[in-house]
């Protein structure tokens, strides 16, 4: 980082004081040097300050961050649970990175393919993958399964997406439908390569709503765009009939609201979860209890992941 | 009784299982609308994706069950037990959950809309992204006392039109929350994190907001008549035409707030730090300035009849066409 960015202090607090402290140093460390350091002496005596900073330096995008601690995470024996910590550090480094507005249109060697590795293993049959009778194949999409990507001559939208109502958006789906299935089909939708694990629970947990919406919508510039990966994504469900509601749903709400909403229409104040919310960068998340609770189980015999993992699993691998 | 069993006597139509026992059972993704488990014990049970519209679980021992994405519209979960259970992207609507006890449950993303939540235990839950609009969680003299939310996560939770009069929010996170038009009269947020909470025309009347920070909040045109804001940090805050009437804002920091036609009458702003603040045709008369900080602030238009500015620190500040404390026009 070529400048000392004033909210660097905050998250250097945050996360010394968090009690995965000596994880997230781990996976830092890791993430900038390629090394893994076992021993927790050394690790204490790290500077989180220098290991942030230089983590920002190595990651000029959020994309590329995301990529290279979901990347290191993924080939650690406990994926789930850095896939956890990983997350949380991409939500907690949104604040160096400013929104991009307009969407930009990026190249595909820079887009992440986060979730393209071999899925990570993990006990008890974790890495076991959905049966998805109908692999989604995205038209425009580069091969050898990088996720979609936008296409140059879809037009973008009129306005940036920070600037629409994302909480009428997310009230709007809520409404009509299943949120957690809402985030099931956004996240399957961006990341269509992935299989059904631990660590894809657990991001789809940590992630929240409102950000894999936001994120579809800057990942696929046009509704055309968006409801033809939709409905792809639909295909791979055994219960394609709840995901074809699920995805009705969501398109009339995206189309409405996002899509072809009125560009002259007055703005709303930003939203949050997108990062634009005013004092964003002041923004500390808080301990997710939940997904450190359940990483803290898998470690204790894979309690609470395993067990939600092979509910889900059941749910969606039932005949 | 098994999972397999229950579902055949439900299936042979019937749905009554008041007080069973059905502890750690798994009814991942089962169809048991309008089921009646009062009384019963679902402990530890797995209804991930259940359908469980207008059940009935009054009084059910609900501790540790995971609910994920299960569907609860219009159920009966009052005065259940749901400590540490697992909401995660369920849908409440319309339930009601009267003296239910929430403590610790996971409701991420999980969508409440309209629930009457009275009375409940909300402490310590993670609600990230959770959607409580037009919910129900209000004290009610003699019957329902206000809502435990005692360092609850609420972060970027959608609690617009919300009813939360009396509740008790201490330590409680709600960063980047939509609060437009909630009421909270009354409520004590007390050390509670509300940096870039969306909180326009929100009613904040006789709250209780000690050292609560309030970082770049929207607090436009919302009501904070006789709200107690000692020692809160609201830096960048926007507070255009907030009513702030004999409210006290005592050590409070508000470097660069926007005050612009907010209504201070009789508020009490000993030793605040309004550096920079931009209070041009606020209404500060008979406003106790007592050794206030105000340098290069903005106080264009200010009324301050009779307010006590002897001690406070004005250099640097515009105080064009203001009206002094004895009445005159400041040239």
């Amino acid at each position: 980082m070529s400048t000392v960015h004033p909210q660097l202090q905050q998250v250097v607090q945050q996360l010394e004081a968090d009690r995965n402290v000596t994880r997230i140093k781990k996976l830092l460390l890791l993430a900038c040097t390629g090394h893994w350091e076992s021993d927790n002496q050394k690790i204490d005596l790290l500077d989180t300050g220098r290991l942030v900073k230089r983590m920002r330096s190595l990651c000029p995008t959020h994309d590329r961050l995301t990529y290279t601690l979901h990347q290191a995470a993924a080939n650690l024996n406990k994926p789930s649970v850095y896939g956890v910590i990983a997350t949380e550090l991409c939500n907690l480094f949104t604040a160096f990175y400013p929104a991009a507005t307009p969407p930009k249109v990026r190249p595909p060697d820079t887009f992440p393919t986060v979730f393209s590795a071999a899925p990570p293993s993990a006990p008890g049959g974790e890495a076991t993958a959905l049966a998805m009778p109908e692999a989604p194949s995205p038209p425009s999409g580069p091969p050898d399964g990088d996720p979609p990507h936008p296409t140059f001559n879809t037009p973008l939208l009129p306005k940036p997406l920070s600037a629409y109502d994302w909480f009428s958006v997310r009230l709007d789906i809520m409404r009509a439908a299943n949120p957690l299935r809402v985030k099931i089909l956004s996240f399957f939708t961006l990341e269509p390569q992935t299989s059904f694990n631990a660590y894809t629970w657990a991001s789809i947990k940590a992630e929240m709503l409102d950000r894999l919406l936001y994120r579809l919508c800057e990942t696929f510039t046009t509704i055309e765009e968006l409801t033809e990966h939709i409905n792809a994504t639909v295909k791979r469900f055994p219960e394609v009939e709840e995901y074809a509601q699920t995805a009705d749903a969501m398109l009339r709400a995206l189309d409405r609201l996002i899509y072809s909403a009125d560009p002259g229409a007055e703005d709303n104040e930003s939203f949050g979860a997108t990062g634009q919310f005013p004092g964003f960068e002041l923004f500390q998340p808080s301990d997710d209890q939940s997904t450190v609770a359940m990483a803290e189980g898998e470690e204790d015999g894979g309690v609470g992941v395993e067990r939600s993992l092979f509910a889900v699993e059941n749910a969606f691998t039932r005949p | 009784m098994n999972a397999q069993e229950l579902l055949q006597r439900y299936q042979a139509g019937k749905t009554n299982f008041s007080g069973a026992n059905l502890s750690g059972l798994k009814l991942i993704r089962a169809d048991l609308v309008g089921i009646n488990f009062t009384g019963a014990d679902l402990s530890r049970a797995n209804l991930i994706l259940a359908y469980l519209n207008r059940s009935v679980m009054r009084g059910a021992n609900l501790a540790h069950i995971k609910l994920s994405g299960a569907n609860l519209d219009n159920a009966n979960l009052s005065a259940s037990n749901l400590r540490d259970a697992d909401l995660h992207g369920a849908r409440l609507q319309g339930a009601d959950l009267r003296n239910a006890n929430l403590a610790l449950a996971t409701l991420t993303d999980a969508s409440f809309v309209e629930a009457d939540l009275r009375n409940t235990n909300l402490s310590g839950v993670n609600g990230r992204g959770a959607c409580l609009r037009g919910a129900n969680l209000r004290e009610e003299k003699r019957v329902y006392q206000g809502a435990n939310l005692r360092g609850a996560d609420l972060s970027f939770a959608d609690l617009q039109g919300a009813d939360l009069t009396g509740a008790d929010l201490t330590r409680a996170t709600l960063t980047g929350a939509n609060l437009r038009e909630t009421m909270l009269r009354g409520a004590t947020l007390n050390g509670a994190n509300l940096n870039g909470a969306l909180m326009t025309k929100a009613t904040l009347a006789d709250c209780q907001l000690v050292k609560t920070s309030l970082v770049k909040a929207n607090l436009t045109a919302a009501r904070l008549e006789r709200a107690c804001l000692d020692g809160a940090n609201l830096n960048g805050a926007l507070l255009q035409m907030a009513m702030l009437v004999d409210a006290t804002l005592k050590e409070t920091t508000l470097l660069q707030a926007d005050l612009t036609y907010a209504r201070l009458t009789r508020a009490d702003l000993s030793r605040a730090d309004l550096s920079r603040a931009d209070l041009s045709q606020a209404d500060l008369v008979e406003a106790h300035l007592i050794r206030s900080i105000l340098k290069d602030a903005n106080l264009t238009k200010v009324l301050m009849n009779r307010a006590d500015i002897s001690s406070a620190n004005l250099s640097g500040a515009n105080l064009f066409c203001a009206t002094m404390p004895d009445g005159q026009i400041y040239r």
